[in-house]
Formats: structure tokens, C-alpha cells, sequence
């Protein structure tokens, strides 16, 4: 068992004897790989900011395009401007008209 | 009072948070990384028996392991989980190639240790080149990175048993080549 150890006690130094150096383009492309991991993280940790400004512009911009935009258009004219009801009580020669306009308020009292 | 990278890794929570949970799991990868970077590096040298593509295995492990951190459980080791990622990155280098391509790095090999052993170094390095790709990664992680057998097994996903076996075979080959003198 102790020969055993030894042997391998021996063949450990041999091996670790033997020891390449990282060379200075792949330390290089490590630095960059690592510079470049860094930005990525800035921009992962920015994103949940980031995408929070953009959605609530967005949103702004859609409100006031939908609230906007009608106004500018203006309010169509309605082809009605008039609804007339007629009842006649033929036997007393009475005749009723309603007529609704559409500036016609119901709240206020016409003077 | 200075605290290691892995002090402060163990002062959190159990995982790693997502590189872009927290900026500083990322600054912490890099710190862990540093006392493993060396030895990572020459146990995927070895283990591509000095081919040109370690380089780029080793920068693909190195990336991996950054991009998976909140993988990395704290209460486990961070040498066997970053080791398994350049065994994971090993083999499928290997996939890859399809065919083993038996090339005499060795000579390329810088020189090291007293000059009296270089015979002996060269003699371990071909018998582990010659050896399959996944035995030479135990014999590495054993007698390069000195591994205990437990600890091969977490990085390698071989069982323990298989692990003691393959080392006893490269032992007692090994001990033909160099003559054991207490044969």
C-alpha cells in the first residue's frame, strides 16, 4: 500500500513538472470575453428599468393618440337631424307632434 | 480581515444568482475562478494531449461556467463543479473530432523540472496519451490536479469503484514501464 503511494507520490511530480503557461492571446480573449460578460450584466441589470420607461411611454403615447385623434378629426354630422312623432286622435281632430332635435336639452327650461 | 471569494459566496445564499440578477455574482466568478485558472488550463492541455484546440476548450469551459454560475451550488466545491464543466467541454471536443487523432505533442511540451527527470516526464506523458480520453482525464484529475477518487467520480460522473480501477491499471502499467523496484 505504501509503495503504492510512493509510486504515485513520484508520478504526481513528474506530471506536475510539466506545466504550460496560458498563453497571452487566450488570457487576452478571456479579458475581453470577460469585459464583454460585464457589459452584458450592465445591461441584464439595467433591463427591467430600461424596459419599464419604455412600456410607460408607450402607453402614454397610445392615450393620447386615442384621445387625441378624435378630436382633431371632430365629431361627424349625423345624417338625422330631426326625429319627428306624430299621433293623431282622429275622433277629437287632435294631433300631437314631437320633435327631437338633437340640440334640444332636456335639463334646461327653454325661455 | 480579508475575505476569500468563495468566504463571500458562502455568506449568501446556496445558489448563485443569474448573471443579470446580480452584478456581483459576476464579479465573483471571476475572483473564484483565479486560484483554478492555472491548473484548469493545463489539465485541459493534458487531457487534449497539447492540442491546439485546448485553448479554445479551455476558453469555452471558462465562459460556460460563467454563463451557468447560478447552477453552482455553494455547499459543494467549486474546483469539482468547475472541473466537470471542462470534463463536459472535453468530451465533446472529442465528439466533435469523431476520429482520435494520435499526434505527438510531447516534444512541444515546455520543459520542466530538474533535467535528469525530462526522460521520465516525456515517458509518463506518452503512456498518458496513448490512454483513452476519458482514462486520461482520471489520470490527470488524479495525479496532475490531485483529485481524491471521490472527487473524480463527482467531476467525471464515473463510479467510484470504476474510478480505483482505471488508476490501479495506470498504476501497474506505469510500474512496467518504470520497472517497479519493489517488485
Amino acid at each position: 500500500m505504501n509503495n503504492d503511494k510512493d509510486f504515485d507520490r513520484k508520478i504526481a511530480e513528474l506530471v506536475r513538472s510539466m506545466e504550460a503557461e496560458i498563453p497571452a492571446a487566450v488570457e487576452e480573449r478571456l479579458k475581453m470575453a470577460e469585459g464583454a460578460g460585464r457589459a452584458r450584466q450592465k445591461i441584464l441589470g439595467r433591463r427591467p428599468v430600461f424596459y419599464l420607461g419604455i412600456l410607460s411611454s408607450a402607453a402614454a403615447v397610445l392615450l393620447l393618440f386615442v384621445f387625441l385623434v378624435p378630436l382633431f378629426r371632430g365629431v361627424p354630422e349625423s345624417p338625422i337631424s330631426e326625429i319627428r312623432t306624430e299621433f293623431e286622435l282622429k275622433d277629437k281632430n287632435i294631433k300631437i307632434i314631437f320633435i327631437q332635435r338633437k340640440d334640444f336639452n332636456l335639463f334646461k327650461e327653454e325661455k | 480581515m480579508a475575505f476569500s471569494a468563495n468566504d463571500k459566496l458562502r455568506a449568501g445564499e446556496s445558489r448563485m444568482k443569474k448573471p443579470g440578477e446580480s452584478k456581483a455574482s459576476g464579479v465573483l466568478f471571476w475572483e473564484m475562478l483565479l486560484p483554478h485558472k492555472h491548473k484548469l488550463y493545463n489539465f485541459i492541455q493534458k487531457s487534449l494531449n497539447f492540442s491546439e484546440d485546448a485553448n479554445d476548450v479551455f476558453q469555452e469551459t471558462v465562459m460556460r461556467a460563467f454563463r451557468y454560475l447560478y447552477s453552482y451550488n455553494k455547499d459543494k466545491e467549486f474546483s469539482t463543479w468547475l472541473f466537470a464543466i471542462a470534463h463536459n467541454e472535453v468530451k465533446k471536443h472529442f465528439r466533435k473530432a469523431k476520429k482520435f487523432v494520435f499526434v505527438e505533442n510531447i516534444e512541444r511540451i515546455k520543459r520542466g523540472g530538474p533535467d535528469n527527470s525530462h526522460e521520465l516526464v516525456q515517458e509518463v506523458y506518452r503512456f498518458a496519451e496513448r490512454l483513452k480520453p476519458k482514462h486520461r482525464e482520471v489520470f490527470f484529475l488524479f495525479y496532475y490536479n490531485g483529485f481524491a477518487i471521490s472527487e473524480i467520480s463527482l467531476v467525471t460522473g464515473i463510479k467510484e469503484g470504476t474510478v480505483k480501477g482505471l488508476l490501479n491499471r495506470a498504476r501497474n502499467d506505469l510500474k512496467k514501464v518504470f520497472g517497479d523496484p519493489h517488485e
